[in-house]
């Protein structure tokens, strides 16, 4: 019958048992298993706090540092304090039984997911329950807890190794056509197809999840900021200053400061991007690109806090706060100018790299042309190779002028804007971009409060912020399309 | 001879000088120097940035590093149990959210986008829709997650909790590992899954046992720059409201019970102290001690995706 079963040695039981598996159908298995999966994972924390309670004493002073302090372990001994352990075990759980399970089927995985989720759900309420009833009082006892859990994971393996050891029977027995051809012999295995559709379901929802986010994004954005539409009094937009918990809401603050800090920062990014481009896609000896690459895309994956810091600390001092006196102004050490240097070197690697690859996709044929025609190296790059990559160019900068209005980080820290802005032009005074404006009305105080429409107010720059930047990358799309088929 | 003649000596030396003469352009090197220098500055402000950095948080790196890790927030940088615990605890559970959440369904997508998507408007659209995903602002991201994970979903998050902000930064990533995992998946050769089929495999036998080991590493590369841009996110954090001030309560770096409660995290910390140094002197140095500790992981975790990505290309 199967490989397996001779393996086993051809004994008539363990042949019978094989034999008999095979009218289970796996899906049944598979459920099965991952609902022993669910209760184990739903129960385990109750086995985990009896354990605790018990290692507590013997494991804390070994590790005052992961506990958060030895004045910590101290407060907490008596509670819940080794939460490190429950996770020990779901992890040690999930290697055993995912591998088992999610090979298997489809099925399994969602159960899978919906055990762990509802694990951490019931461990909440658990805790909670703890913080304000004695334990003993609670239906479910330590005991209760531990034979469900002890129940559960023998189900759950039980589960896996049927569901394993059954689908190779019934795959060993399958491709067997006697006699005539026919449609159903044809069609395969029912388990197969079934799998097959229950995974392109599954990762069909996984790609819907995507549009689920953007409706949720224009939802939220929408909701919110139409209260304020609705209900603002629309002289308090065009006043003198953002004092959003005052009452006064005025756009053109915002806009005009989030435009010189993206001014600055274009003036930085595109020239040093694109000069690094040019050379990386035209001069450079695969040698030098090979280091020159990476170091330009850790300086990409450096966060923009680090910036923000650099910006504040490093930029103001050292060189915004030396050329302010050439145009006769004298800079704080918040900014919006050292902003927008900030930014401007955080875009850096974006327009280099966009323009870069811009640049790649223009045929080698053209710069051999050239070169055949007797044109220099950089008359090829600047009459040939950049009018053929202008429009990967002009995306570039569009894409990355849009992530400098997007970025808040450097100018929150950096812009030198309080809670307040007054209406300034002028690079060197400190103001809130829209960005920074949304991050000083969260920040701070708990909630967002203030008069009247001060949370909707966030909405609504949040719209604005959306639908420019949205707008920019829609275009810059559209661009990179049509020069995708140029050649 | 009869050129011998028709040139004299004079042009024969003109036009030899002429062909072998170092080309003298001007205009060609004064541009390559642009372009060189242009790429300089961009190398050295990467190399002034972390040598201020480092020394910036030196007296705090090397004086009290241990201090320095288990310490949490606090309202003085004299206060000797100043530190980064409570940040690190916060970023290491959003990267848990970020792990359990955005890498599976990301994969997911992008194997259903590359692999079983007809070619339809609804795929057109989810493709445009991702792609439009990944340039919304990161703060935008923080107005959805205060809207729906912070205020509609509050009874299963617990508000402004580190499970607000793990779900937050997990979609926010998500557009970029469908993405990275998309051209991973897109990079698997045609013949691979001919063959496959033709050994009588169906798609997801084919996309189990071929395509994704295949794909494996350009996937891994993607999704370690997104746990790496995920930890180093901060402006989501602030709108989902991460705690700025003080914040009581220190439980163990895994323990789960504070997954509802109020949280911090690195780049939030470090915001913070940055801003307060303009009041309290004192946290710069811990500000710029705070950033190398973050630096160490997100550049870990970059170079090593940088290397795989290098290592892999090459093989193949």
């Amino acid at each position: 019958m199967t490989d397996f079963a001779l393996r086993l040695g051809g004994r008539r039981s363990a042949r019978l048992a094989l034999e008999s598996l095979r009218a289970v159908p796996p899906s049944a298995l598979v459920v099965l298993s991952g609902l022993g999966l669910l209760v184990v994972s739903a129960f385990l924390p109750w086995v985990v706090l009896q354990g605790s309670r018990l290692t507590a004493n013997a494991f804390e002073p070994n590790l005052p540092w992961l506990l958060g302090g030895t004045d910590l372990a101290q407060q907490t001994a008596g509670s819940f304090g080794n939460g490190w352990i429950l996770v020990a075990v779901v992890v040690i759980c999930g290697i055993i039984g995912y591998p088992l399970l999610a090979g298997r089927s489809m099925v399994a995985m969602p159960l899978a997911s919906i055990g762990a989720v509802g694990a951490l759900y019931v461990y909440f309420t658990a805790y909670r329950f703890d913080n304000q009833f004695a334990k003993r009082d609670l239906l479910f006892e330590m005991g209760l807890g531990w034979w469900l859990a002890l129940i559960g994971s023998l189900v759950i393996v039980a589960g896996g190794v049927l569901a394993r050891f059954g689908a190779r029977v019934r795959s060993g027995g399958r491709v067997m056509v006697t006699g005539p051809v026919t449609l159903e012999a044809l069609s395969g295995s029912r388990d197969r197809r079934d799998r097959e559709s229950a995974v392109r379901t599954v990762m069909f929802i996984a790609a819907l999840a995507s549009i689920v986010v953007s409706a949720l994004i224009i939802l939220a954005l929408l909701r919110d900021a139409l209260t304020f539409m609705i209900n603002i009094e629309w002289a308090s937009v065009w006043t003198t200053g953002w004092f959003p918990r005052r009452g006064f809401y005025d756009i053109k603050t915002l806009i005009v400061s989030t435009g010189l800090v993206v001014g600055v920062s274009t003036l930085i990014a595109t020239p040093v991007g694109l000069g690094a481009a040019v050379y990386l896609s035209e001069y450079a000896k695969p040698r030098t690109r090979r280091w020159m690459k990476p170091t330009l895309e850790i300086l990409a994956g450096i966060p923009s806090v680090v910036f923000g810091f650099f910006a504040l600390q490093w930029i103001s001092p050292n060189i915004i706060q030396h050329i302010d006196v050439w145009f006769g102004q004298d800079a704080r050490l918040g900014n919006l100018a050292a902003a927008g240097v900030g930014v401007g070197i955080l875009s850096v690697p974006l327009m280099a790299s966009i323009s870069e690859d811009a640049m790649k996709a223009v045929p080698n044929s053209l710069r051999e042309a050239s070169a055949g025609l007797g044109s220099r190296k950089v008359s090829t790059t600047l009459r040939i190779v950049l009018p053929a990559a202008i429009s990967g160019l002009v995306a570039a900068f569009i894409v990355t002028t849009s992530r400098a209005v997007g970025e808040t980080m450097v100018v929150f820290i950096a812009g030198g804007g309080g809670d307040t802005a007054v209406y300034t032009h002028n690079v060197f005074d400190g103001s809130l971009t829209m960005t920074a404006a949304m991050a000083s009305l969260a920040s701070g105080t708990d909630s967002v409060v203030g008069e009247g429409l001060t949370f909707e107010s966030l909405y609504f720059v949040g719209l604005m912020l959306f639908v420019l930047t949205l707008g920019m990358n829609l275009i810059a799309d559209r661009i990179v399309r049509r020069f995708q088929n140029k050649y | 001879m009869r050129l011998g003649r028709v040139f004299d000596d004079r042009t024969r030396k003109a036009v030899t000088s002429e062909v072998y003469r170092r080309s003298r352009d001007v205009r060609g090197g004064v541009f390559r120097v642009l372009l060189q220098i242009a790429l300089l500055v961009s190398l050295l402000v990467l190399a002034v940035l972390l040598v201020d950095t480092v020394t910036d948080g030196w007296s705090v790196l090397t004086g009290r590093l241990g201090d320095f890790l288990s310490g949490g927030l606090r309202s003085q940088s004299g206060d000797p149990e100043l530190g980064v615990f409570q940040g690190i605890r916060g970023s290491l559970w959003i990267a848990v959210f970020v792990i359990v959440l955005a890498f599976p369904l990301g994969i997911g997508a992008a194997i259903y986008l590359e692999e079983y998507a007809p070619k339809s408007r609804l795929t057109s659209f989810i493709d445009l829709n991702i792609r439009n995903l990944a340039g919304v602002p990161s703060v935008v991201y923080g107005l959805l997650g205060l809207a729906i994970f912070v205020r509609g979903l509050e009874d299963l998050t617990g508000g402004k909790s580190v499970t607000a902000a793990g779900i937050t930064l997990a979609v926010l990533v998500l557009p970029i590992v469908i993405i990275t995992s998309s051209e991973a998946i897109r990079a698997v050769p045609q013949s691979l899954r001919e063959a496959g089929y033709g050994a009588g495999a169906t798609k997801w036998e084919v996309i189990r046992t071929q395509i994704l080991p295949y794909a494996a590493p350009g996937i891994l590369t993607g999704t370690l720059l997104s746990l790496s841009r995920a930890i180093g996110e901060a402006a989501p954090l602030i709108l989902v409201g991460a705690v700025t001030g003080f914040l009581g309560g220190q439980s163990g770096l895994a323990d789960i019970t504070q997954l509802q409660e109020r949280f911090t995290a690195m780049p939030i910390l470090i915001t913070r102290w940055v801003q307060q140094s303009g009041r309290d002197g004192g946290f710069a140095p811990a500000a710029a001690a705070a950033i190398v500790v973050m630096l160490v992981v997100v550049l870990l975790l970059n170079s090593a995706a940088i290397f795989l990505r290098n290592h892999f290309e090459k093989k193949r």
